[in-house]
């Protein structure tokens, strides 16, 4: 079931509204498609939430799965709805294994329902989410056409693919980016681009 | 969209239960003057475990039932109430606890989880009705061949088309699957059922059910799964009463929760409803006509008539 934002929204009130009756809370970070359409990026609707962290003392920590108590009221909710029951998912958290852009924990935009706390990383942050999906999947995949959607300049775009080479630094990666990049009219040397 | 509070749900539900259990115990003998239930065959066991379970709402119902058990307990299968208070909530098991220590304190006998009695008079009002009445097929049953795996086993038979396999009998009757399987093959071995299997299950029938019939004597039209109905019609009143104490957001979680939790009695039933396609603040309203429709017909006497495939067909007018 692909959610527009109206719905997904309602979705997320429910689930909050949900687990502060029954006296549970939780904050994530939630990247993919569902953050654009949240933070109003994109129209495009999405078919889930990707999880990918919790907040921590020491910043975000991975989100290998999610917590009993949430995955049932997922299943509660996304039942009552018509969601199916992984509308709110565990996405790629290997991603915090490799580690998040710097700073990120400083720029989220933190959405509260009810006592769920719904962390949205920054348009900067996201740029460097969707490149590196983009060089993954091709142009051809939804990916680049969210990166568009996000208007990246040239310096976000320089600063997004630095940070993806930390992520796969092989000369593979490194070609496939320089042509993705170059297809958004950004033309960037190997220099550039070199692992510190 | 919001979820209509409009109208109330007032307590519908609760109101139409307390109709339908009054009719039921009525039939059994109970003083009233209602006739709705006349062509149902009343059970005894899920009556008597809801009748506890409505408690307050009528005290005058709830006095004039423990007045019909105390005076008629030897209809009661002990074994039955135990087991069909294991796939009973908490709160119903804690309220039938109190009405079985009552009869068992004007009686002598104990019956399963009792634990305090309440303050109780017995009166002597409600009597036996007379067993030839149609609603009284299910005790004139037990008056006939004891209060016993094999009444139910016939009760269970007699109350659908075709054959059964033991588990199904176990689960409709309220005793063991091992219970069932001896008490089905002593049956067979008398000629009452007849037996095939298929793999490694056995499905039972009545070997001469005309006959059976005939010896048995009038039997009502309508002889539903009380279990069925009286579990939907706990859980309607219970989803209505939280309409209230819920938030606008979670309520459809708690309808569509309900809905998982009766829908094999509502296939039991042969009520075929599905709301898949339903969702969100649709969800309420589906379930108040579907309550409306089943319980609010229910508590006038009207049942829906099943064909051999279980199938609603349409809702049935009062037999006179």
């Amino acid at each position: 079931m692909m959610m527009e934002r109206g719905r997904l929204n309602d979705a997320l009130v429910t689930l909050g509204a949900l687990l502060e009756e029954r006296g549970e809370h939780i904050s994530v970070l939630v990247i993919g498609g569902g953050s654009l359409l949240l933070l109003g990026v994109v129209e495009r609707p999405t078919a889930d939430i990707d999880v990918v962290g919790y907040p921590s003392a020491v910043g975000y920590v991975k989100a290998d799965v999610l917590p009993d108590f949430l995955v049932l009221a997922v299943r509660d909710v996304g039942d009552a709805l018509g969601l199916g029951p992984t509308w709110f998912n565990s996405g790629p958290a290997d991603l915090v294994d490799f580690g998040l852009p710097p700073g990120l924990a400083d720029r989220v935009t933190v959405r509260k329902y009810g006592t769920l706390e719904v962390h949205l990383p920054a348009i900067e942050d996201l740029i460097c989410f969707k490149l590196y999906a983009a060089v993954d999947l091709t142009e051809r995949s939804k990916h680049f056409i969210d990166l568009q959607a996000l208007a990246p300049t040239k310096e976000q775009l320089l600063k997004a693919a630095r940070w993806t080479r930390t992520h796969d630094p092989s000369d593979g990666f490194l070609r496939e980016l320089q042509r993705i990049l170059a297809l958004l009219d950004v033309e960037i040397s190997d220099a550039d681009l070199s692992i510190p | 969209m919001p979820i209509s509070r409009s109208p109330k749900p007032a307590a519908i539900f609760r109101k139409q239960a307390l109709v339908l259990t009054w009719g039921a115990w009525t039939q059994l003998g109970v003083s009233g003057l209602t006739t709705t239930h006349s062509d149902w065959a009343i059970d005894p066991e899920p009556l008597v475990l809801f009748t506890a379970w409505l408690g307050d709402s009528d005290p005058r119902l709830r006095d004039e039932a423990t007045d019909w058990c105390v005076r008629n307990w030897r209809y009661f299968s002990r074994t039955r109430l135990k087991n069909l208070l294991r796939n009973q909530p908490d709160e119903v098991r804690l309220a039938f606890g109190e009405f079985a220590a009552t009869v068992g304190k004007h009686t002598g006998i104990v019956w399963p989880s009792a634990t305090a009695a309440r303050d109780f008079k017995v009166t002597g009002r409600s009597v036996l009705a007379p067993l030839e009445r149609p609603s009284m097929a299910w005790i004139r049953l037990r008056a006939m061949f004891g209060v016993s795996a094999r009444s139910e086993i016939i009760r269970c038979l007699l109350s659908q088309d075709g054959a059964a396999s033991v588990a199904r009998l176990a689960a409709v009757t309220g005793y063991t699957k091992r219970n069932i399987a001896d008490e089905c093959e002593t049956l067979q071995l008398a000629g009452v059922l007849s037996v095939r299997s298929t793999g490694n299950r056995f499905y039972y029938s009545l070997a001469r059910r005309v006959a059976l019939e005939a010896f048995v004597g009038q039997l009502p039209r309508n002889r539903p799964e009380w279990t069925s109905i009286l579990r939907i019609a706990r859980e309607l009143i219970a989803l209505e009463e939280s309409f209230t104490q819920l938030s606008l957001q979670t309520f459809p979680v708690r309808v569509k929760k309900t809905l998982r939790l009766i829908e094999d009695d509502l296939a039991e039933l042969g009520i075929e409803r599905s709301f898949d396609n339903i969702e969100g603040s649709e969800l309420w309203p589906a379930v108040r006509e579907l309550g409306l429709e089943t319980l609010g017909a229910w508590s006038i006497g009207q049942y829906h008539e099943v064909s051999s495939a279980k199938k609603i067909r349409k809702l049935l007018p009062v037999a006179k």
